[in-house]
């Protein structure tokens, strides 16, 4: 079975599979300059690894990309220069409110389904689409549930899994959601046979088979101190980590929360769970599968793209009250327009304080820099918790006078600028 | 002070002006010696050199004097409409209504450099969280903090989709700021696919009928805010005949162009070239006056042409410039090594093609919309870039980078190697802030070496029996 990488929330994966293709979620490696030959001033860390990965050998037949950024934009035009890797570049509406734009998405996935079957897939009939969606939806359903018993790494991991190809039975990411501390799924997984050859593969865009077969993705990036210093999910500070897509590497910063006494117990960032797709409607998926996958994915995704990004401070201000968030760790790519300009925003609408991480790729300093700020953070809201104050909602545009903030997320604040 | 056609300092435009009102020079309202503007901060004046005609005296007050039209019309009861990263649709259709005035916010971009130090802007925009990471577009949200450069829009428009991420950011953060916008639509342009029905655009891209539609739809909502807004309907004829005045500026563009860059001796710097072709964006928030000035500038460009009289040597080199300077004093730099613009592509060069006037005007305008060279791939982009440096003779390209914008790091790259590929010139990037002053020796130099190597192949092609290495 061929492969497609692809590294967008907004396409679904049910859509590939349902071609009889295996999406492969990406999960990329940061680029470095000693090692990868560098990156370009002003590309993100993000694009770059898309770059640098898309234009090595690769086992994938095809690379999806999308238009929620511009430096992904042209991300794709240089991928589709180099002729490396045939590239297909599907047009994701920032605007949401009108039928306009529905049709506009639906009718990009009509045309991505048609590149599919061109490299080698075949036009998936209603019930075959609308089966393998309930697949996916199930196994999703699974891993949002054991999400408060997974550690943050494990289920960012099982995020990525549910994006990436799903088989008949699910098996392939059943493992993924098992408790890191009794895991023994490498052997397990190998055994499964063809799934194992289609897994999210963590930095490279490959869909090779794990040769060895016995290590899995997973057990390559968790530091061992990671595993000795995790605590328990339950424990620690509750933080929501929001921004762009994690890098496989940027991994470890999960675990040097936990290991600081912190506990990431929302995922916001763009390959976490705010992008996972909303719950499909039963009566439209019987009706019109195609549809129901609209409706879940560009009906539901709240993102920091969309204009304007109002639904994504509505998740927010639903998920942090509700998860008991006292901080927001905002980690958002050097050259990362988006991102960057909603930090501001985000710590006059917040209810909590916001640290601001900004990742630069390959910088030497900045694994130290990140370390120190997220102690400080973590040991500022150690002392806040005792001024008693309560997280609220979020405000949104509408809800006032334009910047300031109210008093009570006021006085507590952590202005932490560089 | 020489009659002949020269670029002149301010202090020498200071004498000019005395010289050409006693020869009777007659100005409009906005008239007035261009000193006047650095008494109200545009300080960079001082460092640029300008063109010594009338026709350009007048393009200067023209431009510098949009913000005192704009809150003169705003004191008149107009209805002053912002068109955010739209480079030229928004604009037409609001001007084809009699009580609207539109400009593009997105232009306070220059202010930084205009004005240098004095301007708020950029204090006000890092304050609000939008720091220099950004493109000087930036500059837009200090403009509507501070209220110092136009009066606040009744209605706000940004079009979003395949567009900069900067803009669409930091208009993202005007409206959590308390200011409302219409986001409208515009989606990557791709190539049809094989049958697909598909249109030929204005500039010759093409684009499958289906995203066309989508854009006019698009369009449909902002005709009907328009409508909202200025309280009367803006009917098809009345868009037909704002398309044919818009279309009036751009025909003098398409001339003026036409003959400054094809001339042999260059007529009219490569500066007041830029500003010219920026009417074509919004027409300096006044259409009517808009024509007057180019027709005007077009007159003087006949006649230098006529007289065989240049602004520059016979030889400079001719230089295709790609992007808009953030600095303007760059584009007299090119020609203070040696060089001359001998055609453009600022980001708009849809905004200088006719609209389609035998068509149904959303359909048209639709179309000139998804022509925006910056909506579809960048090789569309370098591929009318590298057919347009051929018409013009370039010998060389400048593609000329927006610091933090976030189409430039990649894009450049590619416009690069497809123009090299195609014409075998010498390419040279080059980074330029708003303000150029401490980095000018390191541009001096790049542009000193993209004019000596073009000199060099100029001077092997002429050797007979020699390669000259044009064309590979």
């Amino acid at each position: 079975m061929k492969c497609v990488a692809y590294v967008s929330p907004m396409v679904p994966p049910e859509w590939i599979t349902a071609h009889g293709l295996a999406p492969s979620w990406q999960q990329l490696r940061t680029v470095r300059r000693d090692r990868d030959g560098g990156t370009v001033r002003g590309v993100c860390p993000y694009a770059a690894a898309v770059l640098a990965t898309a234009t090595a050998e690769s086992g994938a037949a095809a690379l999806v990309l999308t238009t929620t950024c511009d430096q992904m934009r042209y991300a794709a035009a240089m991928v589709e220069r180099g002729r490396s890797l045939p590239v297909f570049l599907m047009h994701v509406p920032a605007t949401w409110q009108t039928s306009a734009a529905r049709q506009l998405y639906r009718d990009e996935l009509l045309r991505l389904g048609r590149f599919l079957v061109q490299i080698g897939g075949a036009v998936p009939g209603a019930e075959t689409l609308a089966r393998v969606a309930r697949r996916y939806e199930a196994v999703r359903r699974q891993v949002v549930e054991r999400r408060a018993v997974l550690g943050a790494r494990e289920f960012a991991l099982a995020v990525a899994e549910v994006r990436g190809f799903i088989d008949e039975g699910g098996t392939n990411v059943r493992a993924a959601i098992t408790p890191a501390r009794n895991i023994s799924i490498p052997t397990r997984i190998a055994s499964e046979g063809p799934s194992l050859a289609l897994r999210v593969s963590i930095g490279r865009l490959s869909c090779r088979n794990n040769k060895s077969g016995n290590e899995s993705p997973r057990s390559k990036v968790r530091s061992p101190a990671c595993s000795e210093t995790a605590q328990t999910p339950s424990a620690g500070i509750p933080l929501a980590l929001l921004g762009g897509p994690l890098l496989a590497d940027d991994h470890g910063i999960l675990d040097t929360i936990e290991s600081l006494g912190g506990r990431i117990v929302l995922d916001a960032t763009e390959s976490g769970e705010r992008t996972l797709p909303g719950p499909l409607d039963e009566a439209r998926l019987a009706q019109d599968p195609l549809d129901a996958l609209v409706d879940a994915y560009f009906g539901s995704i709240p993102d920091v793209f969309r204009r304007p990004n109002t639904a994504m401070y509505d998740w927010l201000g639903r998920e942090l009250p509700s998860r008991g968030v006292r901080g927001i760790v905002f980690r958002r790519y050097l050259w990362c327009d988006l991102w960057h300009a909603e930090l501001q925003s985000l710590r006059e609408a917040s209810p909590v304080p916001v640290l601001d991480l900004d990742a630069a790729g390959d910088e030497q300093s900045s694994a130290n820099r990140t370390l120190a700020r997220l102690e400080a953070f973590l040991e500022m809201l150690s002392g806040a918790s005792s001024l008693g104050k309560r997280p609220s909602s979020i405000r949104r545009e509408d809800d006032g006078a334009a910047g300031g903030c109210r008093d009570d997320a006021c006085l507590l604040r952590f202005d932490h600028r560089p | 002070m020489t009659n002949s056609a020269c670029r002149i300092t301010l202090d020498e435009w200071d004498v000019r002006y005395e010289e050409l009102r006693s020869r009777g020079l007659r100005e409009p309202s906005y008239g007035g010696p261009l000193r006047r503007h650095v008494a109200d901060g545009d300080l960079r004046l001082l460092k640029l050199r300008m063109d010594n005609s009338a026709a350009a005296l007048r393009l200067w007050n023209f431009l510098l004097s949009e913000e005192d039209r704009l809150r003169e019309a705003h004191a008149q009861g107009k209805r002053l409409v912002g068109a955010m990263k739209d480079l030229g649709t928004v604009p037409v259709m609001a001007c084809s209504l009699p009580n609207v005035v539109a400009f593009c916010p997105d232009g306070a971009w220059w202010i930084p450099c205009v004005m240098e130090t004095t301007s708020r802007v950029l204090a006000q925009s890092d304050a609000h969280g939008i720091g220099e990471s950004f493109c000087p577009v930036r500059a837009m949200l200090g403009a509507f903090l501070t209220e110092d450069h136009f009066p606040l829009p009744g209605l706000l428009t940004c079009s979003v989709g395949a567009t900069c991420d900067d803009v669409r950011a930091i208009a993202q953060r005007i409206q959590r700021l308390g200011f409302p916008i219409l986001w409208w639509e515009m989606p990557h342009r791709r190539p049809p696919e094989p049958g697909e029905p598909a249109v030929r655009l204005p500039g010759g891209f093409s684009a499958p009928a289906s995203l066309v539609a989508m854009v006019r739809q698009e369009l449909g909502r902002v005709r009907e805010a328009l409508e909202h807004y200025a309280g009367e309907p803006l009917s098809d004829a009345r868009l037909s005949e704002g398309i044919a005045r818009a279309n009036a500026v751009r025909r003098r563009l398409a001339e003026l162009r036409r003959m400054a860059y094809s001339a042999r001796l260059c007529p009219m710097p490569a500066l007041e070239m830029l500003v010219a072709e920026m009417l074509a964006i919004h027409f300096c928030s006044d259409q009517a006056e808009a024509i007057e000035v180019l027709d005007e500038l077009l007159e003087e460009v006949q006649r230098r042409v006529a007289d065989r009289v240049g602004v520059l040597p016979a030889d400079a080199v001719r230089v295709f410039w790609v992007n808009p300077v953030a600095d303007l004093r760059v584009m007299n730099l090119l020609e203070d090594v040696g060089g001359r613009v001998c055609g453009s592509e600022y980001l708009f060069c849809h905004a200088l093609d006719p609209v389609p006037e035998d068509l149904p005007p959303m359909e048209a305008l639709a179309r000139m919309a998804l022509a925006d060279p910056m909506v579809g791939s960048p090789a569309d982009r370098a591929g009318r870039i590298a057919g347009d440096a051929r018409q013009f003779g370039a010998e060389a390209v400048v593609i000329s980078q927006i610091p933090g914008a976030s189409h430039c790091a990649m894009e450049g790259a590619i416009i690069e190697e497809i123009v090299r590929e195609r014409l075998g010139l010498p390419v040279v990037q080059i980074e330029v802030p708003p303000i150029t002053d401490a980095l000018e020796p390191t541009l001096r130099t790049r542009l000193e070496a993209i004019v000596e190597a073009s000199v060099g192949r100029r001077a092997a092609a002429a050797r007979p029996g020699r390669l000259d290495g044009s064309r590979r």
